[in-house]
């Protein structure tokens, strides 16, 4: 009964001192949410099924493995490992999601807004979250560089100019910034797709 | 309007993955064990 109305922050912490039922509360708590998820993006309840276990599967090894860091947004991180596994499974299957049309004129095909839905943007907040913490990790000369040319659109000759370099070691410190970021990127297993 | 709606419905369907997916998950939990030596974790499934 207290587990049931225990913080998510709570029940990771017990079942990484090994409570198997924080886990079991967990699953529960966010079973819907998540399946209506992963069903509204592949549309077949077999495929959602084997998603969802995969997707937790991630997850109790990640936590088995005090690899977990991201305490009070545990739904948004189960979300994005789940989004991720279901872009590997149209990867896999080599299609996209089918939208069913009727033959009639159908209102929604122009009245999205463009802007992303809850899950999308969740994800989103995430990945610049995660995108500014490893920015923040390379040295500060490539950090402005980087800042300057992707956040302000500065052309490499005003970059140049503002911090006082000629324009070739400021094209080397990007160079430099890329060629990090990638390399952190992979010794963390970050995907940065939404 | 009604039948755009009906068409639509699908997407925003709500299911729950099943019992036996549940339990499958949770006896993967009490299986998995992790052995760590030097700077490597091996991942054991004790059944």
């Amino acid at each position: 009964m207290e587990l049931l109305q225990a913080k998510d922050a709570t029940l990771i912490q017990k079942y990484t001192q090994g409570d198997e039922r924080a886990l079991e509360v967990l699953i529960n708590r966010y079973n819907t949410r998540l399946s209506s998820f992963i069903y509204s993006k592949v549309f077949d309840k077999e495929i959602t099924e084997d998603i969802f276990q995969d997707t937790f599967v991630k997850v109790i090894r990640t936590l088995k493995r005090g690899k977990y860091n991201e305490e009070g947004k545990f739904l948004p991180w189960v979300i994005r490992i789940a989004h991720n596994l279901i872009i590997d499974h149209f990867r896999k299957s080599n299609r996209m999601p089918r939208y069913e049309m009727g033959e009639e004129y159908s209102l929604f095909s122009i009245m999205q807004d463009g802007s992303l839905n809850a899950e999308h943007q969740l994800i989103q907040d995430q990945i610049t979250e995660d995108l500014a913490s490893l920015i923040r990790q390379l040295p500060e000369d490539q950090q402005k560089v980087l800042q300057m040319r992707m956040y302000q659109e500065m052309s490499f000759k005003e970059i140049a100019e503002r911090t006082g370099v000629s324009i070739n070691t400021a094209l080397g410190r990007m160079r430099y910034a890329l060629i990090n970021l990638r390399r952190l990127i992979e010794e963390h297993s970050i995907v940065l797709t939404n | 309007m009604e039948k755009v709606y009906s068409e639509q419905a699908k997407t925003c369907e709500v299911i729950q993955a099943g019992k036996a997916t549940v339990d499958r998950l949770l006896q993967f939990s009490r299986t998995l064990h992790l052995v760590e030596y030097k700077d490597f974790t091996f991942e054991a499934n004790l059944n």
